[in-house]
């Protein structure tokens, strides 16, 4: 049986960077700190890797994805030895030629010739002169500038000083591969011909580690991608499957994926809005449970000028419903992930043309609505008891009612267990199953309005089937009232 | 089957990896033609496009025989004629040390696109500011001493053929002193004004303009001590008085090169794997 042996595996590899604010003064602080006997650090940390473990095997293409800051090129750093690991373990088969396209053109310097620049560069990367002599000729080849060898490198276009570069890369001949982002420049003319060389790299055995941002590169040369953020691997499988994981990622991340539109790359192909994470992380139905959140707050008496508090707003599904329709800052909207959030502030409210000042947001952990300066005439929590345990619906329940005004109405929503001495998993009316123990959630109304009780305020069940999710509906009053 | 043990035995692992000045110096090895590549590369740039090349090289020299001259002779008759000559010796000396050390600040903090793309040694750096400048020197000094001692009819005497092993001795000094500087300057941007105020003072600390025999004598121990002085003195002893230096100078100039470079190396080679998160 032939197994292939492993060439690079990093065990919880991690590596930290000091990001130096104002290093100039930094022997005048030391010097202070002396004095004062502090010995204050005025560094911040970053780690840029944190505890990533990988294993590629001799003659695999791999491909590394991720966000600018994802740490995709620090790992290239580590393994061509150019930084070194904070902790952690970096597994390198014994006595491989590791070549490095970190930066083409390293050491290029534009008032030599190109021949000259060859053999300069090649020395960059550990050939001696007799190496550099023997594959001289194939990397003038390669790169089609024979005629230009004399010419200084300041003379060169662009492409030129890529193809140049390319080329002695190529020649370098390693085991061991590293490429970073070689694609970003170049015509279609250079790339075809990286790519090709690349296929010929593969063919002959050798393992390639390449970073890019480009969905197709990444396609075309590996079979297998790590999808890397905030320093983590998140992801380690399939080419597309990789790439299925990014685009949730960048979806979720304004920055990257609003802009000016980019053609071919992972961030604009998001086939359809509906398989947007944001949309699916909220368990499909977005359009509809937007609807029916406004449709029912209308019937139970919505006007533009109350006040309504959302809880759980998720990436805004009702608040594109209820926005244009309230008055400005009449409309809150609490939710707990701010990614979440993002992705609605981001997307679906610009897709929609809808400013989201016009509305009032709290993002934290704990149900604390104490930033909004009045009571709430409404408010409403749908499909939100379902992901949550008891404890976290009292805490909310009790948040909303405190901060209700005194004939306002919390209305919530939830899988219903119609008996709370049964504790088997239950098929809702729209197919899902929900559990006693946990998420999705079923409760049973007598359990729910106990609670509701217990922290001053009075429930009633709805006769009300009209949730897009089956889920029965509950009108949560003061009990002051 | 595979155990983990089995496997790791064929690889490597980095992070266990210690500095050593073994593993620099066979990097060094495996490196020298980079070494020899970057000073080729510094003196074509230097002369490429111009039409004289190097003999631009011994124009300021040359101008500088002159002025000292005129200034030493006509000016302020305080020297002989053939002070010129000493006076010489010492400031091309001075010459390769100060712009070797002055360069050498740059030479890590000033190559961060190299040092953060690719690993070699980085001793190399700073190693070939030195060697560059030692070319220049070699070539300026050959044309130069033959000259000067023609020019003054200083007969030649044994004690010259010396000249190669202090100049051996003056480079591996200046590596040394580069390689702190360089490391040091990666660190702390301060140190590259601290080395131009420090050259300064050295200037004077070191006998060129005056001859060490007049100096009084508690201050004359002091001022062959400076750094620079027991190799100016050594060149001073081989050509001008025309003698073998006597013990003083031999332990001098070999001890500070040898600690200079020792202290150097060592530590390059404790900092070297941080330069790319610092320049």
């Amino acid at each position: 049986m032939t197994v292939p042996a492993t060439i690079l595996e990093s065990r919880n590899l991690s590596k930290r960077f000091y990001l130096r604010h104002n290093r100039a003064a930094e022997l005048k602080v030391r010097a202070l700190a002396l004095f004062d006997g502090s010995r204050r650090q005025r560094v911040e940390e970053f780690w840029a890797l944190k505890s990533v473990s990988l294993k590629i095997a001799s003659g695999e293409a791999v491909g590394l994805i991720g966000r600018n800051g994802s740490g995709k090129s620090t790992f290239l750093k580590l393994v061509a030895g150019i930084h070194r690991p904070t902790s952690g373990q970096l597994l390198i088969a014994r006595d491989t030629r590791i070549g490095s396209m970190i930066e083409l053109g390293t050491g290029f310097h534009p008032e030599l010739t190109g021949q000259e620049n060859v053999f300069l560069n090649a020395s960059i990367h550990g050939l001696s002169r007799a190496e550099t002599a023997e594959v001289y000729d194939a990397v003038v080849e390669y790169s089609g500038l024979r005629h230009f060898m004399d010419v200084p490198l300041k003379n060169y276009s662009s492409g030129m000083h890529m193809r140049l570069g390319f080329a002695i890369a190529a020649s370098l001949d390693p085991e061991l591969l590293l490429l970073d982002e070689i694609f970003a420049v170049g015509d279609e003319d250079f790339q075809r011909q990286c790519m090709k060389t690349l296929d010929s790299f593969q063919e002959r055995g050798k393992t390639i580690v390449f970073v890019s941002h480009s969905a197709a590169a990444i396609q075309a040369i590996c079979h297998r991608a790590c999808l890397l953020d905030h320093g983590r691997l998140l992801f380690d499988g399939p080419v597309d499957a990789a790439l299925t994981e990014y685009r949730r990622l960048t979806a979720a991340s304004p920055r990257e994926a609003i802009g000016p539109a980019t053609d071919g790359t992972a961030e604009s192909s998001i086939a359809h809005p509906d398989l947007a994470w944001h949309r699916l992380a909220t368990g499909g139905g977005w359009e509809e449970e937007g609807a029916w959140v406004f449709d029912f707050l209308e019937r139970r008496g919505l006007r533009p000028e109350h006040f309504v508090l959302e809880v759980g707003c998720g990436s805004l599904s009702s608040a594109s419903r209820l926005l244009p329709y309230m008055q400005p800052h009449h409309y809150w909207g609490y939710e707990k992930n701010l990614e979440l959030y993002i992705a609605g502030s981001q997307i679906e409210l610009p897709r929609r043309g809808i400013r989201v000042e016009l509305g009032q947001f709290i993002v934290n952990d704990d149900y604390d609505f104490s930033q909004a300066p009045h009571a709430f005439d409404l408010a409403i929590a749908s499909s939100l008891f379902r992901r949550l345990p008891l404890n976290s619906i009292t805490r909310c329940i009790a948040a909303v009612v405190a901060k209700l005004a005194p004939n306002g109405a919390f209305y919530a929503t939830w899988p219903d267990n119609p008996d709370p001495t049964r504790f088997e998993p239950i098929v809702q009316p729209n197919g899902s199953t929900t559990y006693s123990d946990r998420d999705p959630f079923h409760y049973s109304f007598a359990v729910l309005a106990a609670i509701v009780e217990a922290v001053g305020g009075r429930a009633e069940r709805l006769d009300d089937r009209s949730h897009p999710r089956g889920e029965a509906i509950m009108c949560i009053t003061t009990a002051r009232s | 089957m595979l155990s983990a043990e089995a496997s790791s035995e064929a690889m490597t692992d980095r992070t266990a990896e210690v500095p050593s000045i073994r593993r620099t110096l066979s990097g060094l090895r495996h490196y020298r033609h980079l070494l020899r590549n970057l000073v080729l590369k510094d003196l074509k740039l230097k002369y490429r496009g111009s039409v004289i090349g190097f003999v631009w090289s011994l124009a300021n020299p040359l101008l500088m025989v002159i002025i000292y001259t005129i200034a030493f002779t006509r000016i302020l008759k305080v020297g002989s004629e053939g002070f010129v000559f000493y006076l010489m010796l010492g400031l091309l000396a001075w010459t390769f040390f100060a712009t070797s050390v002055g360069m050498s600040t740059g030479a890590i903090a000033d190559n961060g696109g190299l040092v953060k793309a690719v690993w070699f040694p980085r001793a190399i750096l700073p190693a070939a500011t030195v060697l560059f400048n030692l070319v220049q020197y070699l070539l300026t000094v050959l044309v130069f001493i033959p000259l000067l001692l023609a020019y003054y009819r200083i007969p030649l005497a044994s004690s010259m053929l010396l000249f190669p092993v202090f100049v051996v001795l003056q480079a591996l000094f200046t590596i040394g002193v580069a390689l702190v500087l360089a490391t040091g300057t990666a660190f702390f941007r301060d140190i590259r004004h601290l080395v131009e105020v420090g050259l300064a003072a050295l200037f004077w600390g070191t006998p060129i303009l005056y001859e060490l025999s007049r100096v009084p004598d508690p201050l004359r121990g002091v001022i062959l001590l400076t750094p620079l002085s027991p190799f100016v003195t050594a060149y001073h002893e081989i050509f001008f008085y025309r003698r073998w230096p006597d013990v003083t100078i031999w332990a001098l100039t070999a001890g500070y090169a040898c600690l200079a470079l020792a202290f150097g190396l060592w530590l390059i080679v404790r900092y070297e794997d941080s330069f790319a998160e610092r320049v």
